[in-house]
């Protein structure tokens, strides 16, 4: 399968690329950056290691998006607006980990997803997708006298909290019991709090080191807890997860997917 | 629907008649007991330290059947498999907790379940059910460049090893790779063992203090970790779990059910 990484001379398009070329059955084609950039007229496998590839960092996502098969996108919103354009009229896969899409950056994927698949996802780890998929089935099977509990730890440098990953856990458990996630939540525990209420989603959020990701899901009842825990040690299982989507798009029908329909999760 | 215990003087079935005395008082159909028993004509109720519910326990198991719709079993070996004939006779549900059956009693629970709906499983915490069901689908999903390694702790009176909820656990696991988990356990790393051998699974199990049982299965590949697991507080979750399946099957169609059918797992 032809790949190509737009953006390819990003912190996650670096690891896409090296990423790409370890995978059987993959071929890296073509990488871009924008107009410009000083990476444009650069050897890809430069950018990677010593090793050149004969293949040149591009300007032109057009030409990109001619020659492959799927391309993945980790830019930004109003770039991958004109990739998705690109990735339609070229009848090439599109695989979007850029993050931070308002509505209408959205309803560029929604279009281009008419002609072509592609695959939206804001994390990409496949451990993560399988832990979301996990806990909306762990929660509506389990019941409500077991507690939910998200525990999370990250590094010194992280400013937001609970993280993303962490509260996408707590709607896939909110799902699982059929509840909006707003209604249960419940994210500061100070001073006398009261008996815990039956149905909360509790929080609890730790900050410290390099940590690259810590999350576990706590299912808690009398006798017993069930704990399910994912620990990112390195950002490259982004990476991975989108070649794994890549390939997955291999004569797939045109359609919007999500990284749960990638790992028959959905 | 009404519920008999069977072995109901004994740790098992005292938990399960407590549980029901406290919550479902009005489901007690009966309870029987070994005619060795002391406890033989004690009121049910007193026998929990709670007030007299007016039936006492009974040495005939087949009068305890003839007014239940559905039993529990957590007498012995040898005497569940007589239940099981009584059962099929009487029409009565069966839920056996029972462990240790050796093939020709287990075959003599397999016989009833032409009969009468009879759920049999290894371990009846709905933790540890969603547990194995969980592990299965992941070791499917998530391919051999993820090591499966299974952890447990349990108390120092313990004497086999790996414990048997974890050897079912990685039955799952391997059932999950499509292989017997003989080709693949791994039980003893001691001294120089060389690298991992691709694709095993293996145990680890920890001894000490006072613990009922700690269950972990871990997945881990390069730049990430999933893991999946069960803390047990106390065995009165086993008594939930029974009553919990006994509810389930008390009009279900003959026929041999788990645990996993219980909890929509299967």
């Amino acid at each position: 399968m032809k790949i190509a990484i737009v953006g390819c001379a990003g912190r996650m398009g670096r690891m896409l690329l090296t990423e790409v070329q370890a995978v059987d059955g993959c071929q890296l084609i073509g990488g871009t950056g924008p107009s410009g950039a000083p990476e444009i007229g650069s050897d890809i496998g430069l950018l990677i290691g010593p090793t050149p590839l004969g293949i040149t960092v591009s300007d032109d996502a057009e030409a990109v998006f001619a020659a492959a098969d799927a391309v993945i996108d980790f830019t930004a919103p109003d770039a991958t607006v004109v990739h998705a354009a690109l990735a339609a009229k070229h009848n090439t896969a599109l695989i979007v980990g850029t993050t931070g899409l308002n509505a209408s950056h959205q309803s560029a994927l929604d279009e281009a997803a008419k002609s072509v698949p592609v695959v939206f996802a804001p994390n990409m780890s496949v451990g993560v997708n399988l832990l979301f998929a996990l806990t909306q089935k762990v929660a509506a099977t389990l019941g409500i006298d077991y507690d939910i509990e998200i525990v999370e730890m990250h590094h010194r440098h992280k400013v937001d909290a609970p993280s993303g990953t962490a509260l996408g856990l707590g709607r896939a458990a909110a799902a699982g019991r059929g509840v909006a996630l707003d209604a249960v939540k419940e994210t500061v525990r100070d001073g006398h709090t009261g008996a815990r209420e039956a149905g909360k989603i509790g929080f609890a959020t730790l900050r410290g080191g390099d940590v690259v990701g810590d999350h576990t899901v706590i299912f808690a009842s009398e006798g017993e807890r069930v704990e399910l825990t994912h620990k990112a040690s390195s950002r490259a299982i982004f990476a991975r997860g989108a070649v794994r989507a890549a390939q997955w798009c291999d004569g797939r029908p045109a359609g919007l997917y999500s990284m749960l329909d990638v790992l028959g999760l959905a | 629907m009404s519920i008999g215990i069977l072995g109901c003087t004994g740790r098992m079935g005292q938990m399960i008649l407590t549980h029901l005395v406290q919550h479902h008082r009005s489901l007690i159909a009966g309870g029987s007991g070994s005619p060795n028993s002391t406890l033989a004509g004690q009121d049910l109720g007193r026998l929990v330290g709670a007030d007299p519910l007016g039936l006492t326990v009974d040495t005939n198991p087949a009068r305890v059947m003839a007014r239940a719709s559905v039993v529990i079993d957590c007498s012995s070996p040898a005497a569940t498999a007589h239940h099981a004939a009584l059962a099929a006779r009487h029409g009565t549900a069966l839920v056996v907790a029972t462990t240790g059956l050796n093939a020709q009693q287990q075959q003599a629970v397999f016989d009833a379940a032409r009969s009468v709906p009879v759920i049999y499983t290894p371990n009846l915490s709905p933790g540890v059910s969603v547990l194995i069901a969980l592990t299965r689908q992941v070791a499917a999903t998530l391919g051999p460049d993820y090591d499966i390694e299974i952890v447990e702790m349990h108390h120092r009176h313990k004497v086999d090893a790996p414990s048997g909820t974890a050897l079912g656990l990685g039955e799952a696991a391997a059932a999950g790779r499509g292989q017997p988990l003989d080709a693949l356990k791994e039980t003893v790393r001691d001294g120089h063992t060389g690298a991992r051998n691709s694709g095993s699974i293996g145990f680890a199990t920890l001894r000490g203090g006072d613990v009922a049982g700690d269950h972990s299965v871990i997945f881990a590949s390069d730049g990430e970790r999933l893991e999946l697991s069960h803390k047990a507080s106390s065995r009165a979750l086993f008594a939930h779990g029974a009553i919990r399946a006994a509810q389930w099957c008390s009009d279900r169609p003959p026929g041999l059910y788990s645990m996993l059918d219980v909890l929509g797992l299967a």
